[in-house]
């Protein structure tokens, strides 16, 4: 609570600053006022899956029909900086983009921090910022930061996380020639998740926080980070399906009372302590960009655990580049086989009846498809360039193909059977 | 025919030399910072975004032109051998990210040796050696 009331306190703070540095923008020395920056994507994408299920860039985008859409990478971002000396800046970020339905207000203000410098080598930033979990996941809505269309949707679009709010202090320091910064930061966010058929929507980071570890030298970018989280879906009413399962597992038959409770077990949406860990690298240099990330992630609910990697490589030709990469995920879960428990349970027909036995099966029916519609395992080849027509717009065209396994859906719903789907994308990423 | 190609033959020389002449970027700061010179990997590390300080003991101020002026290309040219698209890239990282503070932008050249001349710990740069005494230069960046 008292962290709470401390970012709360910094965000109104630093807004009334704001507008009074705005008000008198005129007269404030070129060495400490307050700047404007902008960024925004205009972006024009079209899907077509042979499973029924739609492309998305996230999770927390909602799920549309298929076919040609501008909603999914078109925004346009504001930061203001205000200095107000030359140790404490005050940074505010807005978005415009599509959301969740459930995170329309509360997540339109992306940052609003404050920063300090307590040497020039060591910050302090208090407020509402990034969760900064991978390289990219900081400006992943800065499309005129990176090569390709939008980070790969398989690393990620399973982590729709709002920001940070709480403190992060960042240490700098040079060493042989490379750039090492060690930051570590901690605070609450909230979660969002759009399903098709299950109602999980909105979850709250309890607490969250994490080291991140990076070197940099001549074009070569080393990082590291291991974050822990306790979170919580908040919408979901699994009561129902929860109790009919504990009375499965009371049943007297091992196999099936042996099934029930781990279904009990996977299904957790409460009290979720997840533990990230991520490598990374990216080169640029001599007009060659490679970027690699991977992630690995365990947790005491199965559905939030699952790794992820990709590996991207591009070659700059004048102001034109080229790249193409191939990614993947994998839910740490196997997927669920519907329980024949009806059958099983057919001895038992005399005693518990035929109405429970129905119930019984609905239940373990339930209960596998509640766990496969949140499983991802799926693998993208993408291919797509990048011309600057002006050093600050970028004309970007893509291709992905994806395959999505059986069972393992989550982000485009659709068919559980899985198949494969084509992505074309093309845009305008643009400064101002 | 081929009288047609000497004009803008011409032309185009006069324009490659013209840049030429142009190459230089001068380096500046108030003749009452505390340094001497500076050499281009610390500038390197202040422009980019890299630390403020030259070390740890001072802050300094990182003076820049305004986005559209020619100069400004021409000086990150020189300093990092990226395009301006690269380099504009390579800030909106830094800035969208709240990792580091933007340099602060003066609107001319003139703009730029007059700060300089108000604030001892602030660093710049011009296409030309300084008109404003009490401006020196730090280090000559060249663009070839």
């Amino acid at each position: 609570m008292a962290l709470k009331r401390l970012t709360g306190v910094t965000i109104w703070l630093f807004t009334g600053v704001l507008c009074a540095g705005a008000a008198n923008a005129q007269a404030i020395s070129a060495e400490s006022g307050l700047r404007l920056n902008g960024f925004g994507t205009l972006g024009l994408t079209k899907d077509s899956s042979d499973f029924g299920g739609s492309f998305r860039r996230d999770i927390a985008q909602p799920l549309k029909q298929q076919g040609l859409r501008g909603s999914m990478d078109s925004r346009l971002g504001v930061q203001a900086n205000y200095a107000v000396n030359d140790q404490l800046e005050l940074v505010a970020q807005v978005i415009a983009r599509q959301r969740s339905s459930q995170h329309q207000l509360e997540g339109a203000l992306d940052w609003a921090f404050a920063a300090y410098e307590l040497t020039p080598q060591t910050q302090v930033r208090i407020g509402r910022t990034g969760m900064d979990l991978f390289l990219q996941s900081d400006y992943r809505n800065v499309g005129f930061a990176y090569l390709a269309a939008r980070p790969p949707v398989d690393f990620y679009g399973l982590l729709p996380l709002a920001g940070l709010d709480g403190i992060d202090l960042t240490q700098r320091w040079t060493e042989d020639n490379a750039e090492w910064r060690l930051k570590g930061f901690a605070g609450k966010s909230s979660y969002s998740v759009e399903t098709g058929g299950v109602s999980v929507q909105k979850g709250d980071l309890d607490w969250a926080g994490g080291l991140v570890l990076s070197r940099e030298s001549h074009g070569l970018l080393l990082r590291g980070t291991l974050s822990k989280a306790k979170l919580v879906f908040r919408s979901i009413d699994i009561s129902n399906l929860r109790q009919g399962l504990g009375a499965v597992a009371s049943l007297p038959i091992p196999t099936v009372a042996a099934q029930a409770a781990a279904f009990n077990d996977q299904i957790l949406f409460d009290n979720i302590r997840v533990t990230y860990g991520s490598l990374g690298v990216a080169y640029d240099r001599d007009n060659w960009i490679f970027t690699s990330e991977v992630l690995g992630t365990q947790s005491n609910a199965p559905l939030t655990a699952f790794k992820a990697g990709y590996v991207m490589i591009g070659r700059r030709l004048g102001n034109v580049t080229l790249h193409t990469s191939v990614s993947g995920n994998r839910s740490n879960i196997k997927a669920a086989v519907d329980p024949q428990w009806g059958q099983v349970l057919e001895p038992l027909r005399p005693v518990i009846g035929s109405a429970a036995i129905a119930q019984a099966q609905a239940v373990g029916t339930t209960a596998a498809a509640l766990i496969n519609s949140g499983r991802v395992e799926q693998r993208t080849v993408s291919m797509g360039l990048r011309w600057d027509i002006d050093p600050r717009v970028a004309l970007k065209l893509q291709w992905d193909h994806v395959v999505v396994s059986p069972n393992g859906g989550a982000i485009w719903q659709g068919n559980p059977n899985g198949g494969r789907a084509n992505v074309g994308t093309v845009l305008l990423d643009f400064l101002f | 025919m081929k009288k047609h190609f000497i004009l803008p033959l011409l032309i185009m020389m006069s324009l490659c030399l013209g840049r030429l002449a142009h190459a230089n970027v001068y380096v500046v700061a108030s003749v009452a910072s505390q340094w001497a010179g500076l050499t281009q990997k610390d500038l390197l590390a202040l422009y980019m975004g890299r630390g403020r300080g030259v070390d740890a003991s001072a802050a300094v101020i990182v003076l820049d032109l305004p986005r559209d002026h020619p100069v400004r290309d021409e000086f990150y040219t020189a300093l990092t051998s990226m395009s301006p698209a690269q380099v504009n890239s390579y800030w909106s990282r830094l800035i969208f990210t709240g990792k580091t503070l933007p340099p602060a932008t003066v609107p001319s050249e003139q703009g730029m040796q007059e700060a300089l001349q108000r604030n001892p710990k602030a660093i710049g740069y011009l296409s030309k050696p300084p008109t404003e005494p009490g401006v020196k230069i730090l280090l000559v960046l060249k663009s070839l």
